[in-house]
Order: structure tokens, then C-alpha cells, then sequence
């Protein structure tokens, strides 16, 4: 079954901050993370990000990566320079009431897989 | 104390190939560079974000692409955290992409020491930023197939890495 960002917004109550035209992209894998060195070890090309580090370094992180979009937890909301970049960059960007623990939770019942996550001198 | 030095090579890659991305201005290269300024957060990993968009118009794997903007995205959040000033410039040739970070800053007093992951010394500052993690400079060697990285203690550091087009 296909799932996308819309569905992923409609299961944890998110609220849409920017990138409307992108919320049907298909979710492939997700990951989860304040660390940025930690989000950069997803081997998987196109990952939906859930986060509560709701500042530019992470956008800056998102576009290294290619992430296909972005849940802000613990309602956080980013400061508008930085939704104006995420908006020039076409990334749908989600808020959320919910903690990191339940918004992954709601998202892995979906049936999203989650990232590889393959740390340096870690196991592949 | 004087420059110390560290280097790393990817087991099984091609030495002759590598000997070939250092080569001179003979081959035919697109260059990339950008300055960095330490403590400028707003615009750390922006230099990455450059080299990434120009290699991804060339005939590039994603897998390498991501790998090349990893590392240049570690290493150039390593001098806005810890330096005054730097600079980031690639040069991609048709076998690989060659990358070199200098920085004028603190230095590195123990280079195996830094390459330990989670190693670190950002402020709680830094931190709450995301960043300090301490997978810098392991980020930059997991995806690079040889690193070459020189310090000074005082004077800075040169962070150097290449990544083989055709993988390993």
C-alpha cells in the first residue's frame, strides 16, 4: 500500500507549514533525529525526516540528503526564513502536537520502513 | 608543535586511480569553491548544497552524490563550528571528485583522536544546533574512498578527500 505525506499528516494531527502541492509524494523509508551528523548516516536516498530541531541546519541537511519532507514534533515551528527556504526548495514541511516517540509510533503503524541507518565504524 | 598528519585509504580501491584525481590543470575539471565563515550557522553547509547541485547535472550515481555531499557537508560545518575562516573548493574530473576544506582556526592536538566517532568538543552551543555530535570527520572517511587531513596546533587545518566516480 502506498503511503504519502498527506497520510502521514491525517495520522498524527500535523499541521502543513508549506509544500501543499508536495503532500501526495510516496513515503519510501523515515527516519528520526536531532543530530544532524546522525540524520547524514541514512544510507537510503530519499528519506521523510521526523525531528525536533526546527532550524535552517536541517533544511541545510535536507537538501545534502534529498529528504522528500519534513515533520517538526513537540510542536515545533521554525522561524519564517527558514519555511521560505524549505518553500523554494519545494519540501512539504509538517508540525506536530505529538512527541517524537508518539509521532513515530503513529507513523511506523502506517507502514513505513525505517531508514538504514549505517553510523561510521558501525555495522553496515 | 608542528603540522601532524593523517592518512586514510578504502581498502581495495584502485591506487592508480587515486594518483590520478590529485593530477594536474591538464585534465578536463569543473571547479567549485566557496568561503566559509566560522560561527556563520545560517550558512553552514551551503558550499555542500553548490557542490551537490553541480555534480547532480553530471552523469553521477545518487549513491556517489549523497557521498560527496555528506562528507563536504561534515567538513564544512567543521569550520563554521570550530574555525574563524575557511574555504571549501572541489574539483570534479572525470574520474573522480576531489575535495579540499582549509581552515584558519584552533587545529586538531590529536587527529586519531577526533577520528573516533563520538568524539568532540562543541560547546553545548553547537549542540542544540544538531551539530557536535562528534561524526564529523568519521561521517567525512565513511564516505570517501581516501582522506588526507593536516593540522597545526593554533593555525588549522586542511581537510582533504577524494571519492572515486566509479566507486571501489
Amino acid at each position: 500500500m502506498t503511503i504519502t505525506i498527506r497520510n502521514i499528516a491525517e495520522a498524527i494531527d500535523a499541521r502543513v507549514l508549506c509544500g501543499e502541492e508536495a503532500l501526495d509524494r510516496e513515503v519510501g523509508v523515515v527516519i528520526a533525529s536531532d543530530l544532524v551528523s546522525d540524520i547524514l548516516c541514512c544510507r537510503d536516498e530519499v528519506p521523510f525526516l521526523i525531528t525536533g530541531l526546527a532550524k535552517i541546519q536541517i533544511l541545510r541537511a535536507a537538501e545534502v540528503l534529498d529528504l522528500i519532507g519534513i515533520c517538526f514534533v513537540r510542536g515545533k515551528e521554525p522561524e519564517q526564513g527558514v519555511l521560505d527556504y524549505a518553500r523554494d526548495m519545494g519540501l512539504p514541511v509538517l508540525s506536530t502536537p505529538k512527541t517524537m516517540y508518539e509521532t513515530s509510533g503513529l507513523v511506523y503503524r502506517l507502514g513505513c520502513k525505517s531508514g538504514i541507518y549505517s553510523p561510521p565504524g558501525g555495522p553496515d | 608543535m608542528g603540522w601532524r598528519e593523517f592518512i586514510w585509504q578504502r581498502e581495495g580501491v584502485d591506487a592508480e586511480k587515486l594518483e590520478a584525481c590529485g593530477g594536474g590543470a591538464d585534465r578536463e575539471a569543473i571547479e567549485v569553491e566557496r568561503n566559509i565563515v566560522g560561527g556563520d550557522f545560517a550558512n553552514a553547509g551551503a558550499g555542500a548544497s553548490e557542490i551537490k547541485r553541480v555534480i547532480k547535472k553530471l552523469a553521477i550515481t545518487p549513491q556517489i552524490v549523497r557521498r560527496v555531499a555528506v562528507a563536504s557537508f561534515e567538513a564544512e560545518v567543521n569550520v563554521t563550528v570550530y574555525a574563524h575562516e575557511g574555504r571549501i573548493s572541489a574539483r570534479i574530473t572525470p574520474i573522480c571528485v576531489h575535495v579540499v576544506i582549509e581552515d584558519k582556526g584552533p587545529g586538531i592536538p590529536d587527529i586519531e583522536q577526533a577520528m573516533q566517532p563520538g568524539w568532540t568538543t562543541a560547546s553545548p552551543e553547537v549542540r542544540e544546533m544538531g551539530f557536535g555530535a562528534g561524526l564529523g570527520l568519521p561521517n567525512i572517511r565513511e564516505n570517501s574512498d581516501y582522506v588526507k587531513i593536516r593540522s597545526k596546533v593554533g593555525e588549522g587545518t586542511v581537510v582533504e578527500f577524494f571519492i572515486l566516480l566509479d566507486g571501489v
